[in-house]
């Protein structure tokens, strides 16, 4: 982080520092790399780059990178960590409300394990082992990439055709990279070896092959472009018009497409087009990060595109970025509203808590299980479950009803006092708060910092639907509540 | 998919009793990792007139000083807080608590504050840094409409002169 060391850095310090790639100081490291190859090849502020694409959660570098629906971003896991699963959730940064967990950015995740190939493997084999040890699992893409039943999914994951070469192109790039950066003999070796690791054992020599020769015919491409180029414009194209992609924006299934290529039909509601599935959450926000990323490193094909007329205007149709109000929650646990499963999110659209009917996979048998929304059930996509469950077409569903406040009060108690090292006196506590619920917020003065947090959502939306519902227009609604 | 319902940190066992509920998968050694991460951004790049640094071997509980700023009646004092981190940091806000006394009319006796990032405004994007900063500007603009210690709020909102007067002696008293 430090200013004055970007300066002092030198290609021999680099160089020490790639080898030992498992230091705790990653950051620096990847400062230190970052800078090798700036100086080795004029001008590409990488370092810049590496913050710009740094999680706002867990601090490191993206991995898996999930974009709300107002365009900001963060890893998958802690997007799944910071969100609310009993009402709506809030975007870390700007507090955007959204309630549908998007998918996994296919395009990003490839681009990152580009630019950063050290870091984000590093990043893999961290998040692997936390995956292990939790027993739930992320969309793993290397492995659809690799087998061949799956391919059906990955092609609909993929943002572009070209996708399928990425991986490919980074292993042979991060090679070139090196070889430039460094022109010294054990440094690409070491690399390589490294990254050989992550794929399959029987692949790898042959692969080695390949990626060479792929370094000598990248390095006289290279000469011919520009210095040093990771990424390519095919790289980063819109799903609808194949060109670069400008003033990007990310779709809940993870699609991405230029802000004006993202046509919404008058009547209908906002489809991706590439995987057909629905986009919940109005119109989406331009990721800002991805766009000046792609202003810094494309800026002729930007500003060209700046140009053309239709692209400045941008179409603002939907404003509203929740599909569904925050009524929705607290007239459920008023016993007049659509049903509410909380801590259960939809595996295809992400709603979560899921609303309306709960559609539960009879068959998968991942911990986490496998869930639909009614909408979801009723026209089935053909994009896998968020956390890897391997489900298939013909398993069986079966409805199951939400739990009741009751029963929900209780979990929550159970759980308090199970992970609660400040013994059982705080769970009486707790369970006096729960049947009435307005003491609630009173206790935020004693020490139970982390408790209230659970439940007092859950409080202050029933608080808020007292007023809303004084002067609702349906009552009809209202009786049950009333009396 | 099914969704921890708290974001507890250790809640295998309650995947069970809720009938295959989602697990929170905030593990401890990934709140550690981000706090060892804020410690080298902070000494990297620390807020002006703060620092925060580990009490001990314990990454989870951390002192901080703020320098009173300027202009205000806590001008040159230096005072302490105590921050503690739960174990799914940062999905849950840290607790910081005043070490040093303070005439201040939303810190109460035993050293609470009452700001609402550190509450309901919690967000995992927000660090260390930016918190101490928030209690840096709480510090100049006192928030005398939502008190912890009333008494101090009148007296702001009736007689500032009075307060600053009492405000500085305090901080010449437990804070120099």
């Amino acid at each position: 982080m430090e200013k004055e060391e970007k300066t002092n850095i030198n290609i021999d310090e680099t160089l020490t520092e790639t080898k030992k790639d498992e230091c705790l100081e990653q950051h620096q490291q990847r400062k230190g790399e970052a800078e090798g190859e700036r100086e080795a090849t004029n001008d590409l502020p990488s370092e810049e780059f590496f913050d710009e694409f740094q999680c706002c959660i867990c601090l490191e570098l993206l991995y898996k990178p999930v974009v709300l629906a107002c365009g900001h971003m963060s890893c998958f896991w802690c997007v799944y960590n910071a969100m609310n699963h009993v009402h709506e959730s809030h975007c870390p940064i700007c507090r955007c409300p959204y309630n549908h967990f998007p998918s996994v950015c296919q395009m990003l995740h490839f681009l990152l394990l580009k630019l950063y190939p050290v870091a984000y493997n590093r990043r893999e084999r961290q998040v692997r082992e936390e995956e292990k040890r939790a027993g739930h699992f992320s969309l793993q893409f290397d492995q659809n990439l690799v087998e061949p039943n799956l391919c059906e999914n990955s092609d609909i994951l993929r943002n572009n055709n070209t996708c399928a070469h990425l991986q490919m192109d980074g292993h042979s790039e991060s090679c070139s990279n090196v070889l430039e950066s460094s022109s010294f003999r054990d440094s690409p070796k070491t690399t390589m070896e490294d990254e050989n690791g992550i794929m399959s054992n029987s692949e790898s020599l042959e692969v080695d092959a390949i990626a060479l020769n792929q370094v000598k015919t990248s390095l006289s491409n290279d000469s011919e472009h520009r210095d040093e180029k990771v990424v390519y414009v095919a790289d980063l194209l819109c799903a609808a018009c194949n060109r670069l992609l400008f003033r990007p924006v990310v779709l809940n299934c993870g699609h991405v497409y230029c802000e004006t290529c993202f046509v919404i039909p008058k009547d209908e509601m906002l489809r991706c087009q590439v995987c057909k599935s629905l986009q919940p959450n109005g119109f989406p926000g331009v990721c800002l990060i991805l766009h000046h990323f792609l202003a810094k490193q494309f800026p002729e094909e930007y500003s060209e595109r700046l140009k053309e007329p239709n692209c400045t205007l941008a179409p603002r149709h939907a404003n509203q970025l929740t599909s569904i109000s925050s009524d929705v929650y607290s007239s459920w646990f008023f016993g007049n509203g659509p049903k509410v499963h909380v801590a259960v999110g939809c595996d295809y659209c992400g709603m979560s808590p899921i609303i309306g009917e709960r559609y539960k996979c009879k068959d998968c048998v991942e911990k986490i299980g496998f869930d639909l929304c009614e909408s979801c059930y009723k026209s089935p996509a053909t994009i896998p479950g968020r956390f890897n469950q391997q489900h298939k077409p013909d398993h069986q569903f079966k409805i199951v009803q939400p739990l009741s406040i009751r029963d929900l009060m209780l979990r929550l108690n159970s759980e308090q006092s199970d992970d609660d090292d400040d013994g059982g006196s705080d769970a009486s506590e707790h369970m006096d708060g729960a049947s009435h619920t307005p003491g609630m917020q009173a206790d935020e003065s004693s020490g139970v910092s982390q408790e209230p947090e659970d439940i007092s959502p859950l409080i202050f939306s029933v608080d808020v639907s007292l007023d809303q519902e004084d002067n609702s227009e349906d009552p009809s609604d209202n009786i049950s509540s009333e009396s | 998919m099914m969704i921890g319902g708290g974001r507890s940190s250790s809640s295998s066992s309650t995947a069970t009793a809720a009938g295959g509920t989602w697990v929170s998968t905030t593990s401890v050694s990934a709140s550690g990792k981000r706090i060892q991460r804020e410690m080298s951004e902070l000494n990297a790049d620390p807020p002006p007139h703060c620092s925060a640094a580990p009490k001990g071997d314990n990454l989870f509980h951390w002192v901080a000083t703020i320098i009173g700023p300027p202009g205000t009646p806590y001008q040159g004092g230096i005072f302490f807080l105590d921050i503690t981190f739960p174990s799914d940091y940062p999905f849950q806000p840290p607790k910081v608590v005043f070490k040093t006394r303070i005439y201040h009319c939303n810190v109460d006796a035993a050293g609470n504050l009452s700001l609402d990032i550190l509450k309901d405004s919690w967000s995992p994007a927000l660090t260390i840094s930016k918190v101490l900063t928030a209690i840096r500007s709480v510090f100049s603009n006192p928030g005398p409409y939502s008190p912890l210690t009333s008494a101090v709020a009148r007296l702001y909102l009736a007689d500032k002169a009075k307060h600053d007067e009492i405000a500085s002696e305090w901080t010449l008293r437990f804070a120099k």
